[in-house]
């Protein structure tokens, strides 16, 4: 079913027929706003988002042509919200009140290291994939939840209904399992 | 560019694949989420149908969650239920909790020969078992765990059958004398009672005095005198009536002040029974006593009981002269009785939580051999991912509904039947997880 909007969405877009974005906004509409209220606890700033983010897959969609829009939207919100974020508080020093930003940046101290090793991004990257590809449902569900959705803690732990010290906890060994994994890689050292 | 802000940034360009699953993950009714990939479609049909009662009238989740989807689901008693062991490993954990291969898991009995079957999960709650390394499968008949368990289940056994004598006899004999005591207060003075028809008799006295008066029979002085005669007989009456009702408060409560210590000693025998067997007196044990006993009030329960209606009406009719037939001491035995059971059903729960809970992390193990099932280790306890990263805690198992093991269990789960028919469900925790399971 979703493939089907997806390729309706896609086709409208390459016909630049602008009913394309009615469509992406009732699908996909919730999930882009979603992210970008956790990044920025506001509705005014979510609702904006939305509106960047159709405005890139306008642009954007043809020539590209996502297997998944879903996926693509979710991509471009997060990106739009995340740059967004950084350039206000470029400006302002400080984050929007309740951003869940500041606490995952804070977690991902220990990633500060990755430098220590010549690691291209687009390796980095293909190494994420990995790692996630490897990670249990659960695990995977919680680890993207929380660094790409920038979902809060508590929410994770409600929804899969587990504790916070155990989501927690599987953030905390997964990050050194990814470390692991790149060490074990080469691309960093011990 | 810092390299979190290029590891957050590089997360933005995920695989779309593993994307999507993520958004159409969240979009999902919570009971299709996570159940494990090596299911058959057959038996995620076959789980979904069973489990459709408990998740039908709950909404659908949407994206963002939606906080009403975070209800969990009653318990309830269920035949058979399902065990998951992640036998496998998780790729994310530490090397220390690598799990053993299937072949080198002891964990005793049925129970083994469960886990080397592969049948798809089909049950509407499951057994969660979490084992950690194999140093401490290997060592599931702990000396230490073991003489803890059983030192606590010999005083369920022993010593509080000493204490449940010792109640029945006190408790018996306290509650006859204050619901008595309490049956004459209510006649006699409670609610006006003799009280009451004094006073009438003492006004209808004097009324005929005061209308002598009135008709001129009888002189001022003489109406005087005879209303400081009513006065000093009011006074009397009063003075008599104060003295009985405290008389009746000083026996009433003395008598429940010593049913409330014979109740303590009841208890605080388990108390220090649990404290012996731990080596100390813990918050542990507090929490449970309160929470098992905390709100009880044996008068109050015994009062509201069916035995204790019937025991007034045989004092009443033992009072108006009818041949009682209810015996009252066979009324306040047989309550006391019932109580008992209820008693010790509640502190078998204790002694049973506490024997699931003998290790000091949060660990929980029993031992059931005399169950007819022979498993080494069963029990329960929250599914929390600290009880195994901290100290030295190897093993987790854990009873869930079957929303919370598909939210829990990881892909590289197998299930298998397990038939607990003989034991029951009860209780959860405060978090909705923990469940304790009681033989029936």
């Amino acid at each position: 079913m979703k493939n089907s909007i997806d390729d309706i969405i896609i086709k409208l877009l390459f016909d630049r027929d602008e009913t394309a974005l009615e469509k992406i906004q009732t699908e996909y509409g919730q999930l882009i706003k979603y992210i970008a209220f956790n990044l920025f606890k506001n509705s005014d700033v979510a609702e904006e988002c939305l509106n960047d983010t159709l405005l890139d897959i306008w642009n954007s969609i043809p020539p590209n042509k996502p297997v998944s829009v879903s996926s693509y939207a979710a991509m471009l919100a997060r990106r739009r919200a995340i740059d967004r974020l950084r350039k206000e508080h470029a400006e302002k020093r400080i984050y929007p009140g309740n951003s869940v930003y500041p606490d995952v940046y804070g977690e991902l101290a220990d990633m500060d290291d990755l430098s220590e090793t010549v690691i291209e991004g687009i390796e980095l990257s293909r190494q994420i994939n990995l790692f996630l590809g490897g990670l249990s449902g659960t695990n995977r569900e919680i680890f993207i939840s929380r660094y790409f959705d920038f979902e809060e803690l508590d929410s994770i732990s409600k929804r899969l209904r587990i504790s916070k010290n155990s989501v927690n906890t599987r953030l905390f060994r997964m990050k050194n399992a990814f470390k692991k994994q790149l060490t074990e890689g080469g691309y960093r050292d011990e | 560019m810092s390299d979190r802000n290029r590891f957050i940034d590089l997360m933005g360009d995920i695989d779309p694949e593993l994307l999507r699953e993520h958004i159409e993950y969240k979009k999902r009714p919570s009971f299709i989420r996570m159940l494990p990939s090596a299911v058959s479609a057959a038996a995620v049909i076959l789980a979904a149908v069973i489990a459709i009662p408990f998740f039908i009238s709950r909404p659908d989740s949407s994206y963002p969650p939606d906080s009403s989807d975070q209800v969990t689901t009653a318990v309830e008693p269920v035949e058979r239920l399902v065990l998951y062991s992640e036998l496998s490993g998780v790729p994310a954990y530490d090397e220390d909790y690598t799990l053993p291969a299937d072949g080198e898991v002891r964990i005793g009995g049925e129970l083994e020969a469960a886990l080397a079957s592969d049948v798809a999960p089909d049950a509407a709650y499951a057994l969660v078992l979490r084992v950690g390394s194999s140093e401490y499968l290997n060592n599931i008949s702990n000396p230490i765990l073991a003489e803890k368990a059983n030192k606590i289940m010999s005083i369920n056994e022993e010593e509080i059958a000493v204490f449940k004598e010792k109640f029945m006899a006190e408790a018996a004999a306290h509650l006859r004398i204050i619901t008595e005591a309490d049956f004459e207060y209510r006649k006699n003075i409670g609610n006006g009672g003799s009280v009451r028809e004094g006073i009438n008799k003492i006004n209808e006295k004097y009324d005929e005095i005061i209308k002598s008066h009135m008709l001129g029979e009888i002189s001022n002085d003489e109406l005087n005198k005879a209303m400081q005669a009513k006065y000093d007989e009011l006074s009397a009456l009063t003075e008599n009536y104060l003295t009985a009702h405290k008389e009746f408060q000083a026996q009433y409560f003395s008598h429940l002040e010593k049913l409330d210590l014979v109740y303590l000693q009841y208890i605080n025998s388990l108390k220090d029974g649990l404290a012996s067997a731990y080596g100390e007196y813990n918050s542990d044990i507090y929490q449970i006593l309160d929470k098992y006993f905390g709100g009880d009030n044996i008068y109050g329960l015994w009062a509201s009981s069916r035995e204790y209606q019937q025991y007034w009406a045989a004092l009443e009719n033992r009072e108006n002269g009818i041949a009682v037939e209810a015996d009252p001491e066979s009324l306040v035995r047989s309550w006391l009785e019932e109580y008992d059971q209820t008693l010790t059903k509640k502190m078998r729960n204790i002694i049973d939580w506490k024997v699931f809970s003998v290790d000091t992390n949060g660990m929980v193990t029993k031992h059931l051999s005399d169950s007819g099932i022979d498993y080494s280790l069963l029990a329960v306890k929250t599914v929390s991912e600290e009880n195994i990263v901290t100290n030295d805690t190897d093993c987790v198992i854990a009873i869930m509904t079957k929303e919370q093991i598909e939210t829990f269990n990881a892909p590289e789960t197998v299930g298998v039947e397990l038939d607990l028919a003989p034991f029951d469900w009860q209780d959860e925790d405060s978090d909705g997880i923990v469940y304790s399971l009681q033989r029936k």
